[in-house]
């Protein structure tokens, strides 16, 4: 515990971060792509055809995991708005900056992606029902959060407005999350909940997992490069900064 | 000739500078398409007129609030009572929620009195009429809310009003979907009570936290 105290601490303070995060990245990419590449080619080379969707099936592979991931991205930007408005870290602020941009991208992909899958299963691609609005409405709160981060010029005031609403927004998550269960909707209930029997074939969920896991990876490696190159342009003006670009 | 050409580089010019200020008006485009087709997209199914009426009476009741929202605070904001206020009243929730009331009650409320006469003009059956008046109660209360903080996030920021209003729509959606359907269903004969009382119980919800948020940022906007 006194470790991770210490860790969380450290990570708080721009010079230790920016030196400590290089490490991780590459090796976060190299692994991550990995991932993806082997669950992708599994995913599409090597699974059976779903009994029922044939091979647009398959798509799931990326529909999934970034649904999925731009739904936490969401969640974990409002812990880091708490985390701002209670102890005002300068890097929860610099994590919001840039996972806004990568949630932002994620849910449209999602959504691209579930456009793509609907249209051969469901014979359309967009329907209005609870679940499709709801991912629509997260893409709108971080367009939201973008447009307010550089809307206001003081970036401290940005911070705090960005922290208030992102965890307004949140509201919008157990929406999201209920949705294929409390309204009647074309979109199918989850196959894997905590808890439940998994309702997918050990077959096709390996490379699911594997994509996850490799996407989970590649977007902490992008959300953490973006960090430093921010946490450059933050501290621009002091001494540690001149140092570690002069020292090269 | 030459003015124009001019005048026309330099729009572009600006433009090129903060060209997230052009993409929100498109924004507030998108959004607004969003919210009517979430809401027509249930009357298309079931055919019923009255089902399209609901929907149109509560986005643009939605509009009419949110506008109406919109300068909230920011008068006490230039003239510095905001300042005032925040430096005096500990805790600041009372005065938030009172004044929140008072602009539900002076701005919001008259929007209702109308929406009789709105209805009358796209003759909504004079069955549906109170039920629409019910959820727009409790539904414009929430506009309310949701618009002030919509209003204070923005506040000091010159050209605010489109910028408040992509913040705020998306917000709006969960209780424009669970009234407007309440309304539909209540139209179209089916059960409406489980949307009903989701309304009323989301409207009592925000009433108790939505103030703090703005009590926070209203104590942010003195930070400098």
């Amino acid at each position: 515990m006194n470790w991770f105290r210490q860790t969380f601490h450290r990570m708080g303070s721009p010079p230790y971060f920016y030196r400590g995060a290089r490490k991780w990245i590459t090796g976060l990419y190299i692994v991550g792509l990995a991932l993806l590449v082997v669950g992708t080619i599994w995913g599409i080379g090597f699974t059976p055809a779903d009994r029922l969707q044939g091979d647009s099936f398959r798509i799931i592979y990326f529909h999934v995991p970034t649904a999925h991931l731009s739904q936490l991205i969401y969640i974990a930007v409002a812990v880091a708005g708490f985390v701002f408005l209670v102890w005002r870290m300068k890097m929860a602020d610099v994590f919001m900056v840039s996972a806004i941009w990568l949630g932002a991208w994620l849910t449209a992909f999602a959504l691209f992606s579930g456009i793509v899958w609907g249209i051969p299963t469901w014979g359309t691609g967009w329907v209005w029902d609870a679940r499709t609005t709801s991912v629509l409405v997260q893409l709108f709160l971080f367009i939201g959060l973008i447009a307010l981060r550089g809307a206001i010029p003081n970036s401290q005031r940005a911070a705090l407005a960005v922290s208030v609403l992102a965890i307004v927004g949140v509201l919008n998550i157990p929406i999201i999350k209920y949705s294929v269960d409390w309204f009647t909707t074309l979109h199918q209930p989850a196959s894997i909940q905590i808890g439940e029997p998994i309702a997918i074939d050990l077959a096709m969920l390996w490379p699911l997992l594997i994509n996850s896991l490799g996407l989970y990876a590649v977007a902490a490696g992008v959300i953490l490069s973006h960090m430093r190159i921010h946490v450059l342009r933050r501290e621009r003006d002091s001494e540690w900064v001149a140092k570690s670009l002069l020292t090269k | 000739m030459n003015g124009f050409i001019s005048s026309f580089q330099r729009t572009a010019r600006l433009t090129a500078r903060h060209p997230l200020d052009a993409a929100h008006a498109v924004a507030f485009f998108i959004i607004v398409t969003s919210l009517i087709s979430v809401t027509v997209d249930n009357a298309t199914t079931s055919g019923n007129r009255d089902a399209f009426v609901i929907a149109i009476m509560w986005v643009v009741v939605l509009l009419a609030t949110m506008l109406g929202c919109a300068a909230a605070y920011s008068q006490d904001y230039e003239d510095g009572s905001l300042e005032l206020l925040v430096a005096h009243q500990r805790p600041l929730f009372p005065s938030v929620l009172g004044s929140m009331m008072g602009l539900w009650f002076f701005s919001t409320l008259p929007i209702l009195l109308c929406v009789p006469l709105g209805a009358w003009m796209l003759t909504l059956s004079t069955s549906v009429w109170w039920m629409l008046l019910l959820t727009l109660l409790a539904g414009s209360i929430v506009f309310t809310l949701f618009g002030v903080l919509g209003a204070v996030l923005t506040l000091g920021i010159g050209r605010n009003g489109v910028l408040m209003a992509l913040l705020v729509l998306p917000l709006y959606v969960p209780v424009l979907l669970l009234g407007v359907g309440a309304c539909q269903r209540y139209a179209n004969g089916e059960t409406f009570e489980f949307a009903l009382a989701s309304l009323f119980a989301i409207a009592v919800a925000l009433v108790t936290f939505v103030p703090f948020a703005i009590a926070a940022l209203l104590r942010v906007s003195q930070e400098y």
